[in-house]
């Protein structure tokens, strides 16, 4: 096991190779492919059915202490990549090694979709004193500890250490959101609220969360609640995280399982894993009907990652013309998700849902790149059900890059800006949210100060 | 009929949800903060032939399977739901908030567990940190329907 050493120095214990290999490509292979914003990257590419249907064969890993990384997550320099057991990785997800710096991913940590890993970055001269301090340099790279959440759409850029030293209560890290960790280190037992950040030279103590859209920048920020940039973690936090570890343990199991089964059913347009109590089920998207009355569609060679009960009134081909890359519309925990005619959809998009939740999208929205819709029951309750109101996104809605909305209602017309968060939240018809702006029970509660 | 017998448990019925809260002020680096914590009660009809409950957690991500998260002797749970430190005149705000953002990530589940250790059915969902005005608290779904 690896663990970060008193001072923020790091002491690799690499996994061998084989390692890497077992959990990640022994059922792939390892190409070329340029990748936006680097002159070569490596991409996983699952292809070589040599798994077999079988549960486990010789030499494969448990399924209980099995990794599972998504054949649309990436990686440069896989050898500098360490995945510890019980990993999930979601789709379009990125591990940057560095030639001379790391990424070691502790065991039962996630990075979830789009959520972006990098060893190391070019920095300032005064980021670098500033990251010197905590014992870091540009050699240290990333080294996530046990039980560390990289949520949708977050990011890490190294060096960084997350989920180390020692807390009173260890229920590990959850990283939010959009929210990102620069330069830092995060101890265990604490957290970044959704489109947070954690800026150069800063270390976040066990015990404390920063707040949704706070950027904390200095170590005063980071210490004293009363700067109003941080706030105690509690007891609903700390078991928030060990239930999103657990079924994130669960989803590198059951994907690990289908992809065993059949290396093709975790690539394209396919179905949900099943097997977990949130989702016993394996269910396929379907084409032409929101109302999930279309023909349903396995298609792995799509290029982006659309799982589960997903129904769309676009047909296939427009669906095509209309979606643009590395977009994850995962309904493999909540659902079904009924969208409506998509207007535009760019790249990153993520749609996911809570367990027992559906989701509605109107047609004619527009999704701006890295929006993200996660489905949850409102404060609400839906007459015809008798229970929470399921989240719901109108017709002609324009969500911003980066945007967020979760567990809200957003009438006809409504415009969420670029990077802003809605959060239990009602928006009238054609309403207009600011870019930046994190929206909860109906009004403003901060900006997102990055 | 002995101590560890199977008995017929229902699910639990008359769900009323509270909040309680401590604050406490004091001078911060700009002028008066008041430190807070909010802890939030679930609250049920005791079920007949129960020894006791089960309480399950949720999470915006799914749900966990195996064991129940705790086990209480009495029909109620209570968790701390949030906490933070702000200014005089943002303190409802700010505490409104925080527990918002609990409930839009952790819901929890309730069942009656019988002399044998069986559970019965299960509660709907509910939102740690919701508060209706009529202290009804608004479900998502049964749990035992999803875990069939």
């Amino acid at each position: 096991m690896c663990r970060g050493q008193p001072g923020g120095q790091i002491a690799w214990k690499r996994i061998p190779r084989e390692g890497l290999r077992m959990h990640v490509s022994s059922r792939s292979r390892i190409a070329t492919t340029a990748l936006t914003g680097f002159a070569v990257a490596l991409a996983l590419l699952a292809a070589t059915p040599s798994a077999g249907a079988q549960e486990e064969s010789e030499g494969e890993e448990p399924l209980e202490e099995a990794s599972f990384v998504d054949p649309t997550a990436r990686t440069t320099m896989p050898e500098q990549v360490e995945l510890e057991e019980r990993v999930y990785v979601g789709p379009f997800a990125e591990l940057l090694g560095g030639r001379r710096s790391g990424i070691h991913i502790g065991p039962e940590s996630n990075v979830q979709d789009n959520a972006r890993v990098e060893a190391a970055v070019r920095r300032t001269v005064r980021e670098r004193l500033a990251i010197a301090r905590l014992g870091l340099n540009n050699r240290s790279g990333v080294e996530t500890g046990e039980r560390v959440i990289l949520a949708h759409g977050s990011s890490v850029r190294g060096p960084a250490l997350i989920g180390v030293g020692a807390a009173e209560e260890d229920s590990g890290v959850f990283v939010s959101f959009g929210a990102q960790v620069d330069g830092a280190i995060i101890e265990r037992d604490s957290g970044l609220s959704a489109l947070s950040r954690v800026g150069p030279g800063v270390r976040l103590r066990s015990g404390l969360i920063v707040l949704p859209g706070k950027n904390v920048t200095t170590q005063d920020e980071a210490e004293d609640p009363a700067l109003g940039k941080v706030r105690p973690i509690v007891d609903a936090d700390r078991a928030f995280n060990a239930g999103v570890v657990e079924v994130n343990v669960g989803l590198a199991r059951e994907y690990t399982r289908l992809e065993r089964e059949d290396p093709s059913a975790v690539l394209g347009i396919n179905v949900d894993p099943g097997g977990n109590v949130f989702d016993a089920n394996r269910d396929a998207p379907t084409v032409e009907s929101a109302l999930c009355t279309g023909p349903a569609v396995r298609e792995p060679a799509f290029r982006n990652r659309i799982i589960g009960d997903v129904c769309f009134e676009d047909s296939l081909s427009t669906l095509d013309e209309r979606l643009g890359d590395e977009i994850s519309l995962r309904a493999d925990e909540g659902g079904p998700f009924s969208v409506g005619t998509i207007d535009q959809m760019h790249d990153g998009v993520i749609l996911h849902a809570i367990e027992g939740a559906d989701l509605s999208l109107g047609n004619g929205v527009s999704y701006g790149a890295g929006a993200i819709v996660h489905g949850g029951g409102r404060p609400a309750i839906d007459p015809t059900t008798g229970f929470a109101a399921p989240t719901v996104v109108g017709n002609d809605v324009t969500l911003g890059a980066g945007a967020t909305v979760f567990r809200s209602l957003l009438r006809n017309g409504v415009v969420v800006g670029d990077r802003s968060a809605i959060v239990g939240s009602e928006l009238e018809i054609g309403q207009v949210v600011p870019p930046r702006t994190i929206y909860a029970n109906d009004a403003a509660f901060g900006p997102v100060e990055w | 009929m002995g101590d560890d017998e199977p008995v017929d448990l229902v699910a639990p019925t008359g769900y009323v949800v509270s909040l309680a809260h401590e604050q406490a002020s004091s001078d911060g680096p700009s002028g008066p903060v008041v430190e807070w914590r909010s802890s939030w009660q679930l609250a049920w009809e005791p079920v007949e032939g129960a020894r006791s409950y089960a309480v399950h957690y949720g999470t915006s991500e799914g749900t966990p399977g195996g064991p129940p998260a705790r086990t209480e002797t009495e029909p109620v749970v209570q968790i701390e739901a949030a906490a933070g430190t702000s200014a005089p005149e943002r303190l409802e705000q700010d505490r409104a908030a925080g527990l918002l953002f609990t409930s839009s990530q952790l819901l929890v589940s309730v069942a009656a567990v019988g002399p044998d250790g069986t559970e019965g059915p299960r509660s709907p969902w509910f939102p740690v940190g919701d508060v209706p005005p009529d202290g009804l608290p608004i479900g998502t779904q049964a749990a035992d329907v999803l875990a069939d």
